[in-house]
């Protein structure tokens, strides 16, 4: 069976599912045997999930139109989409 | 064409419109791109002004170079390597500059934040539990060329052949920067 140092650089790609079917395998079999290397992956996925998960700010409402400002062209005229106008009339 | 007929075009296809003269195409894609970038900026310079002014600078650069995107290329990748290479030379910029950024006193285990401006944002403090605030506040701490990797990665979701097109370095580089950052970042938050 690998041992855990050849397992190590294996784990973070078995995060991000690039390893080949073969390697996962490996991986797989060295987890179900060794409990260090499963809470190193542990961690290592909550870390992932954590930084996926993390808030998702928006940019200001008169981004747009200042950026068109410094452009100096005059901005198109937009149609709201469907969702905003809906959100409009619902008033959310 | 009406703003919801083209909503259904690539990104592609409105770049090539926006290089033929069409500024409603060009709006459009600041409408697809205009969160995206600001995320990646703020992610990268910590700061909302900066970032929004980043942001902004990105598709003023989108914008004066159209006639230079090919469209073979993804539109993506070349907004967001316009956008990465700003960030980076403001960091660099700020770096200069007498305050001192914390990535050297971070990896020892000294204080995470000492520039101003990197307290968290009051977005991120309302709804986030401490482990997020905690592992944003790590990531600030990341040398920029390992934020920026880790920023695209789990804060855009581009794959390792996007981000290393975006950064113009092999794959490999890719992974080993992600790599080493993630495991940096699984190191403070198991030791804080």
């Amino acid at each position: 069976m690998a041992k855990c140092p050849e397992i190590y650089p294996l784990l973070q790609a078995y995060l991000d599912a690039t390893l080949s079917l073969a390697e996962e395998e490996a991986l797989e079999k060295h987890l179900r045997a060794c409990l260090r290397c499963r809470s190193r992956l542990v961690a290592l996925a909550r870390t992932a999930n954590t930084l996926r998960d993390a808030p998702k700010v928006h940019a200001t409402e008169d981004f747009t139109r200042r950026l068109f400002d410094r452009l100096g062209v005059e901005r198109p005229e937009v149609r709201p989409s469907l969702m905003a106008r809906l959100k409009n009339m619902l008033g959310i | 064409m009406t703003g919801a007929g083209r909503s259904s075009l690539m990104d592609e296809e409105l770049a090539a419109r926006a290089q033929a003269g069409d500024v409603s195409a060009f709006a459009d894609l600041v409408e697809r791109y205009k969160h995206r970038l600001f995320n990646l900026a703020l992610r990268m310079l910590r700061d909302r002004a900066e970032a929004e002014d980043v942001a902004q600078e990105a598709f003023l650069h989108v914008f004066r170079a159209l006639s230079s995107f090919r469209v073979e290329e993804k539109f993506s990748t070349w907004v967001y390597k316009i956008a990465s290479n700003l960030c980076i030379d403001r960091l660099r910029r700020v770096k200069r500059r007498p305050v001192p950024l914390a990535d050297n006193h971070a990896e020892e285990g000294g204080p995470v934040r000492q520039v101003p401006d990197a307290a968290p944002l009051p977005a991120d403090l309302a709804e986030t539990s401490e482990l997020k605030r905690n592992i944003l506040a790590a990531v600030e701490t990341l040398p920029a060329r390992y934020r920026v990797v880790v920023v695209l990665r789990h804060f855009q979701d581009l794959s390792y052949e996007e981000i290393a097109q975006v950064l113009q370095i092999p794959i490999g580089t890719v992974k080993t920067r992600l790599f080493r950052a993630r495991e940096a970042l699984k190191h403070k938050l198991e030791g804080s």
